[in-house]
């Protein structure tokens, strides 16, 4: 559950925040027109992000084309021109100079660009949110069971959250504009969008400097090596997008909390004081939404991050007891059933006189029996590298293969080395001279 | 407020009825194999529909002739998934002339490959282990899913063991190679590999 709630909230959350904030834009400063353009934009690219996850996932048609490189050229371009566009037209002699017939065409040049960057963003970032589902039924299980309804689940969370931020979003923006907050709205989008070029800026950089395109080939190694340093360390810190998204989506309604205190709007009717104290209960609500939703795509990137990383826990080498001959000398490796009776897997170790500790591995095959696997902490393949338990399966620690439980005793490949051993009804009891034996302290012995 | 709930419930509704619907289409679907079944192994790149990012290629050691590359990490037989790995990396070993009776070009078998791979700046390997002998659409090669520290440059060493004449019997007679030896266990270490996630390119 957790791996899909990370891949969409990660991927999606920024593109969901910069088109709350873009359409908050349009509304204060590009009209109806505009609004309506953004959201073409948007269409555009669902539906463009939906032909590629369905073209690429189905055939191999795309392959080689460079789909996602020309993709990030793509957003990096149009959000270029779309903030020095709005940069630019921010001057009020230039303003003055163009007209209000000409500032028209201005803004429909500015909603075709911003429609463009976000079309070209959810063309980027969509696919492979789209193409998630292919991969929910990995072990051909049943659409009810519920390794597949835990991934839906995360799935549809992880879409729940990001598209409920951006609306959050899209909503206090606006209602700052509407109190006369309009600079804090466009500051707002230009910062926004100064992020994504430089978040997108780096993917770019870092796969041409990797392939080798535009130039990247003649350049001077050490300056190439240099540079595909820097722009690694700002992929790697990918994180601190999202959180400075957050930060960034959360000053609307940290600014209408503050403007909520000092407005003092006037009014001459009760009905247009009842809508004011609407707008703003309708602002305080969004705020609460939007600081749970980034609190939880915050949580996405660090805590469930850890949650979800797969740890390779060693099972620590238990004690056996060991019984004596009649000399004193160890003769017998005893381990109480009661040990291993967990269906866990358990590691077990012996000093032989050299001081190499040689190890044998119980792991019961199958729950209500007393069927057992026996062998050395070692295979054929790969050697004294020795085996690990994870979700319940048995996996080498060299190769990752994963162990067939009820092959463990036969000969050859990933199989455990074959040991002699007895098994009562209360002990499986290992000889000493076969974890002491030449060939099985060779084996161990570092 | 509520009309805005409701506006938002209804295109969550509608997105994931779409997403819905591709995924059912694609589950019902058949994939299709566009390549002809003729047991020759895709030469280009682009036949074997997915990029490879070179790490490196045409290290020639003894009779060997080595490339490296990396790729998305794939799921394979066996047990192992792409979940919790960041690439695919690949050691495709062929022939050179040889005394072996290997053919020129020809992938060698039974050799046991072991990776280490550390990340610049570290002091211990980040990811290391044995590569399995496997099969691709363009071929057999040794190779792993693995796991790295995000990107960066790293150090790749591979160790190159050759079969034991025991298991992996030569002829002696006039019936067989010049040569019935191998060579001593060859290492070779890269320390340039600049991977960057999703370099590959492909979906």
């Amino acid at each position: 559950m957790l791996t899909y709630l990370i891949t969409v909230t990660t991927n999606l959350f920024i593109p969901a925040v910069l088109i709350g904030l873009a359409f908050a834009f349009a509304g204060a400063f590009l009209g109806k027109w505009g609004r309506r353009i953004l959201g073409i934009g948007l269409g555009v690219g669902v539906l463009a992000a939906a032909i590629r996850a369905i073209v690429t996932n189905t055939t191999r048609v795309t392959a080689g084309w460079k789909i996602p490189y020309y993709g990030y050229w793509l957003v990096m371009v149009t959000v270029a021109a779309t903030v020095l566009m709005i940069a630019v037209f921010a001057v009020r002699p230039l303003r003055k100079k163009v007209g209000d017939k000409g500032m028209d065409v201005v803004h429909y040049v500015v909603a075709g660009l911003l429609a463009a960057a976000i079309a070209a963003l959810l063309f980027c970032v969509l696919p492979s949110i789209m193409a998630a589902p292919f991969q929910f039924n990995l072990n051909g299980n049943s659409v009810l069971s519920t390794d597949f309804l835990y991934r839906l689940g995360g799935y549809l969370l992880g879409l729940i959250i990001c598209v409920v931020a951006g609306f959050g979003v899209e909503c206090s923006a606006r209602i700052c504009a509407d109190k006369g907050m309009r600079p804090l709205v466009w500051v707002l989008l230009l910062g926004a969008l100064a992020l994504v070029f430089v978040q997108y800026f780096a993917n770019a950089m870092s796969q041409a400097i990797v392939r080798r395109l535009i130039g990247f080939a003649k350049m001077d190694p050490e300056a190439r090596s240099n540079m595909f340093i820097a722009v690694s360390a700002i992929r790697n810190g990918a994180s601190g997008f999202l959180y400075a998204f957050a930060a960034w989506g959360l000053i609307p309604s940290a600014a209408l909390l503050m403007r909520g205190f000092t407005l003092k709007e006037p009014y001459e009717t009760s009905a247009e004081r009842r809508r004011q104290k609407a707008t703003w209960r309708r602002g305080r609500r969004w705020s609460v939404v939007l600081a749970a939703c980034f609190a939880v795509a915050i949580l996405t990137c660090n805590v469930f991050v850890t949650l979800n990383t797969v740890k390779i826990e060693e099972a620590p080498l238990e004690q056996t007891e060991i019984v004596k001959d009649a000399m004193g000398n160890d003769y017998l490796l005893r381990v109480p059933l009661d040990m291993v009776v967990d269906g866990h897997l358990h590691r077990f170790g012996y000093t032989t006189p050299d001081g190499t500790v040689t190890r044998f591995i119980v792991v019961l095959k199958q729950e209500g029996t007393s069927n057992y696997g026996v062998g050395l902490d070692a295979c054929e393949v790969c050697g004294e590298a020795g085996y690990y338990e994870q979700k319940g399966q048995i996996i080498c620690k060299k190769c990752q293969v994963v162990m067939n439980k009820t092959t463990i005793g036969m000969k050859g490949g990933c199989n455990p080395i074959i040991i002699d051993y007895d098994i009562d009804d209360y002990y499986i009891t290992v000889p000493v001279a076969e974890m002491a034996k030449e060939e099985t302290v060779k084996r161990f012995k570092k | 407020m509520k009309k805005n709930l409701l506006k938002v419930l209804g295109i969550v509704l509608v997105v994931a009825l779409c997403i819905g619907c591709i995924a059912v289409f694609a589950a019902c679907g058949e994939k299709e194999n566009t390549k002809t079944n003729d047991n020759k192994a895709a030469e280009a790149e682009d036949d074997a529909g997915f990029t490879e990012v070179s790490i490196f290629e045409g290290v020639q050691r003894e009779f060997l002739n080595l490339n490296a590359v990396y790729f998305q990490p794939v799921d394979m037989t066996g047990g192992y998934n792409h979940e919790d790995y960041d690439c695919h990396l690949e050691l495709d070993v062929s022939a050179l002339e040889n005394g072996y009776g290997y053919g020129t070009g020809d992938w060698v078998p039974y050799l046991s490959v072991d990776y280490s791979v550390t990340k610049k700046g570290d002091t211990t390997a980040c990811a290391e282990g044995s590569f399995m002998a496997m099969a691709a659409s363009d071929g057999p090669h040794y190779g792993q899913n693995i796991k790295l520290k995000g990107d960066g440059i790293y150090s790749v060493t591979f160790t190159i063991k050759f079969p034991d004449t025991s298991t992996y019997v030569i002829h002696t007679d006039e019936t067989g190679p010049e040569k019935h030896t191998f060579p001593n266990t060859i290492v070779y270490t890269y320390d340039n590999w600049e991977f960057t996630n999703g370099a590959w390119n492909a979906e």
